[in-house]
């Protein structure tokens, strides 16, 4: 599935900080997190796995009051992002086993980045920092 | 980019307070009497606990441990 993202007519740049703690993220081997309903969870083992990936390869990693985070700032356009309630709208339903990585991108900036949803998952943080 | 950190630590059984546990409604409180010890319930409870901060712009959190 491609996602269509000529829906947004108003777009406009912005930036997120994203932290990312691994030893509280290690440390919970319950599939009782915020956000998940199953351990299998496809949707978020895959946002989990891409997100990871990106901030070990390109992030920063830095110590804050004794606590190793991994850091990084995306910048985007928000007609690069797409929400629940894009495809609420459309009846449309994303099937997150065939999902492109590069439209994973594109719910992630949206969803979790924009609507906050990142949050839900422990040792995930985000915060926005600019808006233009 | 400038930000500003801190490490907060505190209890969830005891140390906070969330919105709907209060004795009126929310709407109803006098913040501007209310001791800075009360707000930082609601701050660790609502705030934070419940990630409502990321409701504030500019303002994020991470959760980096648990007991």
């Amino acid at each position: 599935m491609k996602i269509r993202q000529d829906f947004v007519t108003n777009s406009s740049s912005v930036s997120y900080i994203i932290t990312f703690c691994p030893s509280l993220y290690n440390s919970v081997d319950s599939y009782l997190w915020r956000g998940r309903d199953d351990e299998k969870n496809i949707k978020y083992s895959r946002i989990e796995e891409l997100l990871k990936k990106d901030l070990f390869e390109s992030g920063t990693r830095a110590y804050l009051e004794g606590c190793e985070l991994y850091v990084k700032k995306y910048e985007f356009d928000t007609s690069e992002a797409i929400t629940d309630s894009h495809f609420e709208e459309q009846n449309e339903e994303i099937d997150f086993k065939t999902i492109s990585d590069e439209d994973l991108w594109s719910y992630i900036r949206g969803q979790f980045f924009g609507m906050g949803d990142l949050g839900r998952i422990w040792g995930f943080g985000v915060t926005q920092v600019d808006t233009f | 980019m400038e930000i500003y950190t801190k490490k907060i630590q505190f209890r969830t059984d005891g140390d906070t307070m969330w919105e709907d546990s209060y004795d009126e409604p929310i709407d109803e409180i006098d913040f501007n009497s209310m001791p800075d010890k009360d707000v930082w319930a609601l701050v660790y409870g609502e705030y934070i606990e419940k990630q409502r901060i990321s409701e504030i712009n500019g303002f994020g959190i991470t959760q980096v441990k648990t007991y």
